[in-house]
């Protein structure tokens, strides 16, 4: 909202329907002026905003120039045909953050106009930009949702070991047992003799889930290949699959945010979708599995503190009963960086 | 043994208080283009901060540099950083570094000029704090704890500035202001629940992030169904 216009802002699209990503979209900035004002520049900017619990990102995706000294009358209507093109992201609303679109029109007021809002207090609140550094920049926000017509995911044809998950869960166990053994012994619950004795047991359970997780499964690896519509994932084991009862295989997208506001730091991860699972019973060599793409999910990205990633998950299952989950992470389609998307409309 | 059971009952009372959901913060609701209780950018933060610890005497120093540490002292989520953000905005020309865990001091001393704002200080080893301190005219720096006895090593004077407490009223206008950002219509006027304020400042305490936090997720959750 402006003190001194009216600003619409309009695109060649369906109305009620997301811009698509994929091509350049065609609009108008009508312009109804509220009272004479004159600018030095008016312009527009497509801006791409990261925020939620997250230091605020904010990176221009496109800027152009319209017109230059212009003296702007009230009551009369100014149009500016204006083309906009993104696929850098689609609107994204997550968890814990949020990808925002946005289109700035941007007016830098001339000299003159800026002297008579000041006199005239015209505006309620200067801000400290404009107070002390004198900036003349009035700007209209309209909020876009962006979102492709159809999303062509793509997995990056590659080896990828996976890591086992829950080691430091058990080692966590285990070190809260010692505290608890220690603590109990301290205050005479306990002799020295039962200390020692839990010691032994925690240290075999340790033990003995690292060599039933080093000898029975061993490294797990995966070789990923894309297909259309799925991927297949190879699964090898330095074991071959000796005392395997099955091995379940699933994705799933994640989002991760690192709040890094203020002087402490927190991580927020969420799985934003998990795959139908594959299972394969008693497997033999290098057994594989196909994993169906999802529908209109994001792929990876990473802007500052805020990510997207997909990770392969196996749940395998030993012979003995006891299970197992190994996670690796894979790449899908593009990790995004800053573009020009100027350069494609030109 | 009865009154074991008492205090037992109370606390389960407060842990269910706890992890219940409040009712929502707006008693209408408005149209938002994005969450408005997420992190700001510089531009909005001059909108949304409603500043709680003397912030004009804090720019009042920092425009008239003596030879001196200002502190701004407080735990976590108490807008410490919002407020040295703000400070920034006044005095682009003098050097603003946030820090983080394995900060480089080289990084610091890259810096130039008498007067330097550090965030979250606490991240520079003692030695190189009191070098900084020793080496510049004025330091503006966040931190979790006072630190004294690293200004009397330094031999450098002090201002401190605590932030804690809550006032209702502020946490009230921190909300609003941060609504009226995020909304369509910036005409429409939004109620804010004062029961839920009372609850928050229960809950929360002073910590306005933790309350920031909490009311994101829950415009989050009313959002997504």
């Amino acid at each position: 909202m402006s003190i001194y216009a009216d600003v619409q802002v309009t695109f060649e699209v369906e109305p009620g329907r997301p811009l698509p990503m994929e091509e350049p979209i065609n609009g108008t900035i009508n312009l109804k002026p509220k009272r004479d004002f004159g600018v030095d520049i008016m312009g527009y900017r497509l801006i791409l905003e990261i925020k939620g619990k997250i230091q605020s990102v904010k990176r221009v995706l496109l800027q152009r120039q319209i017109l230059t000294n212009t003296r702007f009358e009230e009551g009369k209507e100014y149009n500016f045909p204006i083309r906009i093109f993104n696929d850098t992201v689609e609107t994204y609303r997550g968890h814990h953050v949020e990808c925002l679109l946005k289109l700035e029109t941007y007016l830098n007021l001339d000299d003159d106009t800026h002297q008579e809002s000041k006199d005239a207090g015209l505006k309620a609140r200067f801000s400290v930009k404009e107070m002390i550094w004198g900036e003349q920049e009035e700007k209209i926000i309209e909020y876009l949702e962006f979102l492709p017509s159809s999303t062509v995911y793509k997995v990056l044809d590659s080896k990828i070991e996976l890591l086992a998950k829950g080691q430091k869960q058990a080692f966590g166990y285990g070190f809260g047992m010692l505290v608890i053994m220690f603590i109990g012994v301290a205050w005479g619950l306990y002799t020295w003799y039962h200390g020692l004795l839990g010691l032994a047991i925690a240290l075999s359970v340790l033990v003995l889930y690292h060599l039933i997780q080093n000898q029975i499964i061993g490294r797990l690896s995966v070789q990923l290949q894309n297909q259309e519509g799925y991927f297949t994932a190879k699964i090898s084991s330095s074991t071959r699959w000796q005392n395997i009862r099955n091995v379940e295989a699933y994705y799933q997208i994640m989002e991760q945010v690192v709040d890094k506001r203020g002087t402490s730091t927190s991580t927020y991860t969420k799985a934003i979708y998990k795959s139908e699972s594959s299972t394969i019973n008693f497997p033999k060599y290098t057994p594989t599995v196909k994993l169906k793409f999802p529908e209109k999910k994001p792929m990876t990205m990473k802007y500052g503190d805020f990510s997207i990633y997909w990770e392969l998950v196996l749940r395998v299952q030993t012979s003995y009963g006891i299970r197992f989950k190994y996670i690796g992470t894979i790449k899908v389609g593009e990790t995004l960086e800053p573009i020009s998307s100027i350069n494609k409309l030109q | 043994m009865k009154l074991k059971l008492n205090e037992a009952g109370e606390k389960l009372v407060r842990m269910e208080f706890l992890y219940t959901d409040l009712p929502p913060i707006f008693d209408n609701d408005p149209e938002l283009n994005f969450n408005p209780f997420g992190g700001v950018n510089e531009e909005e933060l001059q909108a949304v901060l409603v500043p709680h610890v003397g912030m004009e005497s804090i720019l009042e120093q920092i425009a008239n540099p003596q030879n001196q540490v200002i502190e701004l002292v407080g735990r976590k989520g108490r807008g410490k950083t919002s407020h040295l953000r703000l400070a920034r905005q006044y005095f682009p020309h003098y050097p603003y570094i946030g820090l983080h865990r394995g900060a480089k001091y080289q990084e610091v001393q890259k810096l130039e000029g008498d007067v330097i704002l550090v965030d979250s200080i606490h991240h520079l080893k003692l030695n190189q704090r009191i070098h900084l301190y020793k080496n510049r005219k004025l330091v503006v720096l966040t931190t979790h704890w006072p630190r004294t006895i690293e200004y009397w090593l330094a031999k450098k004077r002090y201002t401190r500035y605590r932030f804690r407490g809550i006032q209702k009223e502020t946490l009230k206008a921190t909300i609003r202001q941060r609504i009226q950002l995020a909304q369509k219509n910036k005409r429409e006027i939004v109620e804010i629940n004062e029961d839920v304020l009372d609850q928050l400042i229960h809950r929360f305490g002073d910590n306005y992030r933790g309350i920031l936090n909490y009311l994101y997720q829950q415009v989050q959750k009313t959002n997504r169904g």
